[in-house]
């Protein structure tokens, strides 16, 4: 315990197998008056949770990674976190490392506070997991599954987590093939009512889609929605050559929202791939999706997206969205005819997991226009595996 | 709402599923008074976080006026100053900073001069063809309150009233004060009335912009445990404490004008009380919540002139320490009569006659220099009508108090009585404490951020009402005229640093209650 820095913190080690019953007397003796000391800033000391966060991480990198995001977290939503790490020998014993750090920020009396529960486990204790964290969640609140890493949709012991936790938080900038958004969407018809998905990636893209949006609330511009022709995305390069995910789920977004319907798709070259759909009207929409060459911070998020539109009267459009690697802005330019260009921009840096984990743990519900653009996605996938329309 | 004031679906299919479901049209918003500190402390930095959020709209433009000369570009430097000194969040990201200070322009002109509205009607037209800002105009008065009616025929007489075409809009943002009695609030009104329909004027009233104040409606409508204990019944007295630790600043000449009762009760605490005592609206829709909050204010029960020295009680600070800094009486500040009768403190007793609230008083009190900030509403519910136990048990037992904290430290705290644990029964009391900020955690907007966006959006829920506005100042009148009848022989003092005068001690123990220490 610390009480110099405003804060306090205390750990407890175990030298025996794991015992769930003294981890919750445990945490119930960290949060009692006489275990914090004499220090007057720990009788600030508010147990105050709104969430349960489920944390499995396949190695120490990440590991380390979530740990200090759940700290980061809990500064905004304090909660009990639990923290499992495939990061055990086969054969060894456990050790929970138990832990609750409070905060009392500069003036403010107010103290965020979190429990974390660090449970080291081995290929033999994994198919325990689920077991495992149920006598541990906090009842009544929500429980929320950050799965880091790229999940296998077909393993017991994930669907099992799946479907005890309210949503279960993926991220598919890390996927390996877009085909796992198949996957993904697979589960999610098998999840009961009450659990859903959640991609992080989605989250990264709001911005992206709050500012499109906003292009056609400007009166003038509004016209050009029903008459886009073509659309043009440009994402980070990801894993060698492989097709932005980022790039499709917005593909797929403007699809379900703008009522397109996909027919044929392809890859046209190492770098670029083509979908054509039809508008509500039947006419063409062409889409070029492109990976680019970026720096590594970069790889796989959107950087610009053009469309633009032409009506019957021949009256045109162009909308332009762009990343401004300098500033943190994504700058939008819109034209409509010779004249009238508008420009905007919004700030948007590349945000750190904890602040796009915030949005997602906000909510319990599930996301039908993440599900509705999901499922979108996966027929554009399954048309790239198809031959050509003709 | 106004519809047309947001986007729907209907016309923007992208918007289904957004967060910013809120995203108002393209406007121009002018500011009058654009040099003065509301502008440069308060709304510019505002609008810049509300930028930074992504929530003002594509070709969103700010027009100052004012009547000092001075070019664009130099409004745009010192409103980038401002921006630097007083933005909510910081580090500034100066490439936001950029295009928004592109959309900021500046009119020299005064007031009263046609000449300065028909160059402001020429920049919102460039603003409309350059920016589509499509017609939609906010003004702000910045102003003092002697300029509005001057300023709102000036703009009429200009044909910048009226919307240019049926899809746009116009509103007007006066700030308070709303007048300084019944009369001159309800002239001002008619005033503004004449050239401005009562859905185009949003009267701020920052308090009610608070994320806090905002969070009592939630509580008392959002919980089913509380509503059914929230009447006569169940609950002894209510008590409103609006305590600040500071003086009046530099704000001498208006203060001593105002006094306490002006400048504190008739607006953020009428407010309060009428959140507080209001019935549950049918909608939380603009019309719906004035109407419930209109007829709490018109039931408050009349104080007449013969009465007030028994309803009221007035005090005014003397020199003494505040949070450990020596300051000067209020007679020694600067701007101030040193032979002043204002108040700077006063604590009143009012009722509510309507059925829910009838013989249960409301008491409330705001002062300056008190020992420090903080607002709250305490309500004191009646002892156990039997207590089970042995006299000298049931001696200490207290009453349950709910306390909403507003500022600082948001929650609620309910007192209980508990065992004290041992072989005997003996009773204390403890509170139950919920910090907002310990489950919610989020920074919350400033209130003028909540309240320009509301505007922009057409919705005028926490903005107070006409009806509301004049419902406030009759009493607030009555109990001034009584003052004025009875005079000020012997104002009660009280040092800086203190929780006000004796006087309002022995006003609550004449009534076998005392004030909660908060």
């Amino acid at each position: 315990m610390n009480g110099a820095s405003n804060r306090f913190e205390r750990s407890f080690d175990y030298e025996t197998a794991m015992d769930l019953q003294t981890i919750e007397q445990e945490i119930a003796q960290l949060w009692h008056p006489d275990s914090r000391g004499d220090d007057p800033i720990t009788s600030l000391a508010t147990r105050a949770s709104v969430l349960n966060l489920i944390v499995v991480t396949p190695d120490q990198e990440s590991t380390d990674h979530a740990q200090d995001v759940a700290e980061r977290l809990s500064k905004i939503h304090p909660c009990r976190v639990i923290l499992f790490h495939q990061t055990l020998a086969t054969g060894r014993r456990p050790v929970p490392d138990i832990h609750a750090t409070c905060e009392a920020g500069g003036d403010e009396p107010s103290v965020p506070c979190i429990e974390r529960i660090r449970i080291p486990v081995s290929r033999q204790m994994y198919p325990q997991l689920s077991a495992l964290v149920q006598p541990l969640i906090i009842p009544e609140l929500p429980a929320y599954l950050w799965w880091l890493g790229q999940p296998d949709t077909a393993d017991p012991t994930f669907i099992a987590m799946a479907r005890a936790s309210n949503l279960t938080i993926l991220d598919s900038l890390n996927f390996d093939s877009t085909n796992d958004l198949s996957s993904i969407f697979e589960l999610e018809g098998q999840l009961p009512i009450r659990s859903s998905i959640a991609d992080v990636n989605w989250q990264r893209l709001q911005p992206w889609r709050e500012l499109t949006a906003q292009c056609f609330d400007i009166r003038s511009i509004q016209w050009s929605l029903s008459c886009i022709r073509e659309v043009e995305i440009d994402a980070g390069q990801i894993n060698g050559r492989a097709l932005p995910v980022q790039s499709l789920l917005l593909t797929a977004w403007l699809a379900h929202c703008l009522g397109w319907q996909p027919f044929e798709a392809r890859r046209t070259r190492d770098d670029r791939w083509y979908i054509g759909m039809y508008d509500q009207h039947g006419e063409h929409v062409r889409i070029i999706l492109r990976s680019r060459p970026s720096e590594p911070a970069w790889a796989g998020h959107m950087l610009s997206m053009s469309m633009s539109a032409q009506n019957s009267q021949g009256e045109q459009s162009s909308i332009t969205l762009s990343r401004s690697r300098e500033s943190s802005l994504i700058r939008m330019n819109a034209r409509t005819g010779l004249a009238n260009t508008l420009h905007h921009a919004v700030h948007h840096p590349l945000l750190p997991d904890e602040a796009l984990l915030v949005p997602i743990l906000e909510t319990t519900t599930r996301d039908h226009l993440f599900d509705s653009s999901l499922e979108r996605a996966v027929e554009i996938m399954d048309l790239f595996g198809k031959p050509e329309a003709t | 709402m106004d519809p047309q004031a947001t986007n729907s679906t209907l016309d923007n299919p992208l918007r289904e599923g957004l967060s910013l479901e809120r995203l108002p049209s393209p406007c121009a918003m002018v500011i009058f008074g654009a040099s003065g500190d509301l502008t440069r402390r308060k709304l510019m930095p505002a609008l810049y976080d509300l930028a930074l959020e992504g929530l003002l709209p594509p070709g969103f433009s700010v027009v100052g006026v004012a009547r000092s000369e001075k070019s664009n570009d130099e409004f745009r430097e010192e409103v980038r100053e401002s921006i630097r000194q007083n933005a909510r969040r910081t580090p500034i990201d100066e490439g936001l900073l950029r295009t928004f200070e592109e959309g900021i322009s500046y009119v020299a002109g005064d007031f009263s001069s046609p000449d300065a509205y028909a160059r402001i009607s020429e920049e919102l037209d460039r603003l409309d063809r350059e920016r589509n800002t499509s017609g939609n105009r906010v003004y702000y008065l910045a102003t003092p309150p002697s300029a509005y009616a001057e300023i709102a025929c000036k703009l009429s007489e200009q044909g910048l009233v009226q919307p240019i075409e049926d899809e746009s809009w116009t509103r007007l943002i006066v700030e308070k004060p709303f007048g300084n009695d019944y009369d001159s609030a309800r002239e001002l009104n008619q005033t503004l009335l004449q050239y401005f329909s009562e859905d185009q004027i949003y009267r701020i009233d920052h308090y009610l912009g608070k994320e806090t104040v905002q969070n009592m409606l939630a509580f008392r409508f959002a919980n089913g445990i509380f509503e059914p204990l929230w009447n006569r019944t169940f609950i002894d007295h209510v008590q409103i404490t609006v305590a600040e630790s500071i003086g009046i600043e530099n704000r001498g000449g208006y203060y001593d004008q105002a006094g306490a009762l002006r400048d504190m009760v008739q607006n953020h605490m009428l407010q309060l009380l009428s959140l507080v005592s209001m019935e549950p609206p049918p909608a939380f829709d603009a019309d719906s919540v004035h109407d419930e909050k209109v007829k709490a204010l018109r039931s408050i029960r009349p104080i007449q002139p013969e009465e007030v020295d028994y309803y009221t009680v007035r005090g005014q600070y003397s020199e003494g320490w505040v949070m450990g800094q020596p300051y000067p009486g209020y007679r020694d500040e600067a701007r101030v009569d040193p032979a002043s009768t204002t108040e700077t403190y006063v604590a009143l007793k009012l009722f509510i006659d309507n059925w829910r609230w009838a013989g249960v008083p409301f008491y409330l009190r705001t002062g300056k220099h008190l020992p420090r900030r903080v607002s709250e509403i305490s309500i004191q519910f009646h002892k156990a009508p039997h207590p089970p136990f042995a006299e000298n048990v049931t001696q200490s037992l207290e009453p349950n108090v709910l306390a909403i904290r507003i500022q600082p430290d948001e929650g609620i705290t309910l007192k209980t009585t508990a065992k004290v644990p041992g072989p005997s029964m003996r009773l204390r009391s403890v509170n139950m404490g919920f910090l907002y900020g310990t489950s919610f955690l989020v920074e919350s907007p400033d209130a003028y951020e909540r309240l320009l966006l509301d505007c922009m959006l057409g919705d005028s829920t926490l903005f107070p009402r006409r009806d509301g506005i004049e419902a406030s100042w009759e009493p607030i009148t009555q109990i001034l005229r009584g003052w004025e009848a009875t005079g000020v022989e012997n104002l009660p003092a009280y040092s800086a640093g203190t929780w006000g005068p004796e006087e309002a001690d022995s006003f609550m123990e004449r009534d076998g209650r005392q004030w909660r220490q908060p």
